[in-house]
């Protein structure tokens, strides 16, 4: 929350507004309009902003009811950018504007002024004794805009004038150019206010205040006004960026390249046509100028996404106007958390839309949690997360035993000062061994030793007789209850811990790997949209991880049962999977990556299908109403 | 040393050429965004008769960013703590670029006759103002005769 929340308190003194252009005015009645729809849009961009309430509506499971018949109860959702956010804003403020006739902008920032509760404003308005004094104490001048705000700035040459921020003044010969916002003549250099306004948009203020402080002038910009300074500074960094850019080297066009090459635009290369061919590694004769064009196809296609990604900064960051609207969308979303979660993942900008449930008893989140149900959704990035508690995916951890494994952690964390270290001692011949990869299969280097990374067992005895995964009650022990439960944790946390830190070393093999296939695609022509089956296995594969990982914490709640066996043993299986696909990826010689598209892909339905049917089966625990009750009584889940 | 704003040269200037009374301000030489501070300790409060040292730094990004500013003389009182940081509005979420050195050190002077206990920064100190005010003016009065001299 900034400041620009709190109410107003009364202006010490209001004599820092100065009610001028009053007369000027008298035309204005016409609303003013801004043109704020174009402002925070991308062109290039034709997402669900374009096509709104048809864009598609996605489920957070894939299907509504598991194989054991039980309902999922799935959230229904939607992808929408943070600009679509805007639009509906807009008919918000709208409505407002009808009631009130004040300037949109206006009308914007009394929104803002209540987080959006339109009635509180409306009811406050209304019941003001005075209108203009309620306006002014929300930092609102009353008076309608006048049909062109461009005169807000204007060009001053007389030497007496001195900004208030850069202390720089104008000469007869050096004009500067000054704005006041159009209720107060507050005037400071276009620079100045321009940077202001910048810096308050970082911080992610809304409803700025006009910066004059001897008396604090209260009065708040509104987006019109916003918006010249926007368009003003807009051109003057197209100047400053054309004058850069013609010193700079030029980027190739898709003709230039084909041009290079002496491939006149009717040949058989076509960027379009590459892009659909799934299967051509089977046409192995490739000319040499066809590999030379790959290379190029993927600089090609590298450099427009990096020039699509700086398009979306500037656009972002560098317009005044967007980013401000950016910041509202942001704000919104916190406020309207039933509805639009933003994306948690860090720097991503996608915001989930809720629509309702695929079922016939849940009503709210919270019925769904108490069904212990994960309404995981992703975002049109495909970063998954939960619109329960917003963490990252938690399957099969329903939010409020996540919540309980991560107190218990930290509790218990400090007691046992349980430290996992990334070394272990072989179990034959004591040689210290890396965890170099996120496969729990080692091999050591010196005596060639398969075993197990978890218990340092024999590999050979997890192949057909997999104990590995499951703890195993010590009955013959005489050991303590407290003692045992504090084994219990160990265990599962030990689990938990190695799957966290296998999706770490995933994540660095993976790394590795991407770069390999870089220098492939560079040396022996593989182009780019054939090696690019690996990142759905890459994604696949860490999202199982954090599957196995919350299956531990989950575990730990569950009590001895039948179907507490299920699970193991569909987590047994996933875990396989896991293991024998993160194996790939660790041992295939880079060169042969293209042959083995088949294994790999084979390998990651198969895991994507253990994966569905171990989540199936930790939502099958709970069909018995019993269970579920019992489960949560014992945890206390409200 | 790097180019500095025509704005700090200015606000400078003035403030060696034109200063406030009781405060005086001087930058470093091998330093100009970096201000020794001397402020007297307005008349009728505790800190009556007392000098006050303080140092005053400019950021890069000021005036868009308020100066940093801390006491180094040791003071009793409840929104100024232990380390010399000041808890006042217009150094933090009330800053605008158009206020200066002047006005801030000038609000700070402001701040030692009128202390508000009820937005500390100092727990301690402002619970003994509030609940135990002539002993807290006592102390405040003690620190100033001890360490602001
Ligand atoms: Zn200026
Ligand atoms: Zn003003
Ligand atoms: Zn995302
Ligand atoms: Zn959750
Ligand atoms: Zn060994
Ligand atoms: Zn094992």
């Amino acid at each position: 929350m900034t400041d620009d929340d709190e109410y107003f308190e009364d202006f010490s003194d209001n004599s820092s507004i100065e009610l001028s252009g009053v007369d000027e005015d008298v035309l204005g009645n016409e609303l003013s309009s801004v043109d704020i729809s174009d402002s925070g849009e991308y062109e290039f961009d034709d997402g669900p902003g374009n096509t709104d309430s048809s864009s598609e509506i996605l489920y957070s499971f894939y299907k509504s009811r598991t194989s054991g018949g039980i309902p999922t109860h799935r959230l229904k959702y939607r992808n929408i950018a943070l600009d679509d956010i805007q639009k509906e804003l807009e008919k918000d403020v709208k409505k407002v504007q009808n009631m009130l006739q004040l300037d949109y902008g206006k009308c914007l920032n009394l929104l803002l002024q209540y987080s959006w509760n339109e009635h509180k404003m409306l009811d406050m308005y209304m019941n003001a004794p005075n209108h203009q004094d309620y306006l002014l104490k929300n930092g609102i001048y009353e008076a309608k805009f006048p049909e062109d705000l461009s005169r807000l700035i204007s060009t001053e040459t007389d030497e007496n004038i001195l900004c208030g921020i850069c202390y720089c003044g104008p000469t007869k010969d050096e004009p500067m150019n000054f704005f006041s916002m159009y209720g107060c003549k507050h005037k400071f250099c276009t620079d100045c206010y321009i940077q202001y306004l910048k810096n308050k948009n970082e911080s992610g203020s809304m409803a700025i205040e006009c910066p004059f402080a001897d008396p604090k002038c209260h009065l708040k910009i509104t987006i019109e006004e916003l918006n010249v300074l926007s368009e003003y500074n807009n051109k003057m960094e197209e100047k400053h960026f054309y004058h850069k850019k013609q010193e700079e080297c030029n980027l190739l066009s898709e003709e230039q390249i084909k041009q290079m090459y002496k491939l006149d635009s009717d040949s058989e290369f076509e960027f379009d046509e590459q892009l659909d061919v799934e299967d051509d590694f089977n046409n192995t004769v490739k000319t040499k100028e066809k590999m030379k064009i790959d290379e190029l196809v993927y600089d090609f296609h590298t450099i427009i996404q990096q020039r699509e990604r700086e398009e979306i900064d500037k656009k972002r960051n560098r317009t005044i106007i967007s980013k401000y609207w950016y910041n509202i969308g942001s704000r919104y979303c916190t406020i309207n958390t039933k509805k639009y979660k933003h994306c948690p993942s860090p720097d991503c900008d996608n915001v989930v839309q809720f629509i309702g449930f695929d079922s016939d008893i849940v009503a709210n989140i919270e019925e769904l949690k108490r069904l212990l149900m994960i309404p995981l959704v992703r975002c049109k990035s495909n970063h998954q997360f939960c619109f329960g508690c917003n963490e990252t995916a938690h399957a099969p951890c329903p939010c409020k035993v996540v919540q309980l494994w991560k107190i218990k952690c930290e509790d218990d964390s400090e007691t046992l000062n349980w430290i996992q270290t990334n070394t272990k001692d072989c179990p034959r011949c004591h040689s210290l061994i890396e965890k170099n990869g996120g496969c729990n299969h080692m091999t050591c280097k010196s005596c060639t030793y398969n075993f197990c990374w978890i218990c340092l067992g024999d590999w050979t005895a997890h192949r057909n007789n997999y104990r590995c995964d499951k703890y195993v009650p010590n009955e013959d022990s005489d050991v303590s209850k407290v003692r045992e439960s504090l084994e219990k944790y160990m265990f599962y946390f030990n689990h938990f811990n190695n799957q966290r830190i296998s999706h770490d070393k995933d994540k660095q093999i993976l790394e590795i790997f991407e770069n390999k296939i870089k220098e492939l695609q560079i040396n022996s022509g593989v182009s780019w949209i054939e090696s690019v089956f690996y990142k759905e296995c890459v994604n696949a594969l860490l999202e199982c991880r954090e599957s196995l990982k919350w299956s531990y914490a989950f575990l730990f709640y569950i009590p001895n049962c039948r179907g507490k066996q299920l699970i193991e043993t569909a987590q047994w299986q996933l875990s396989n999977k896991v293991e024998q696909l993160s194996r790939l990826f660790e041992d295939v010689e880079i060169g042969d990556v293209i042959k083995k598209k088949p294994m790999f892909l084979t390998i990651k339905s198969s895991m994507v299908t253990a994966q569905n049917v171990f989540l199936e089966t930790c939502i099958d625990i709970f069909a018995d109403k019993h269970t579920l009750k019992d489960f949560v009584q014992r945890w206390n889940i409200k | 040393m790097s180019s500095l704003p025509k704005r700090i040269i200015r606000e400078t200037e003035r403030l060696i050429s034109d200063p406030v009374p009781g405060i005086t301000a001087t930058p470093h030489e091998e330093n100009l965004r970096y201000f020794d501070v001397l402020l007297d300790g307005p008349s009728g409060s505790p800190y009556e008769n007392g000098v006050f040292k303080l140092e005053l730094f400019l950021p890069d990004d000021y005036p868009m960013a308020p100066p940093m500013v801390r006491f180094l003389t040791k003071i009793y009182h409840p929104n100024i703590d232990r380390l010399g940081r000041i808890c006042l509005d217009v150094l933090k979420n009330n800053w605008s670029p158009a206020l200066q050195i002047r006005t801030i050190l000038l609000s700070i002077q402001a701040l030692l006759s009128s202390p508000n206990p009820d937005d500390p920064l100092a727990n301690e100190v402002a619970d003994e103002w509030k609940n135990n005010h002539d002993k807290a003016i006592q102390t405040a009065r003690e620190w100033t005769a001890q360490y602001a001299k």
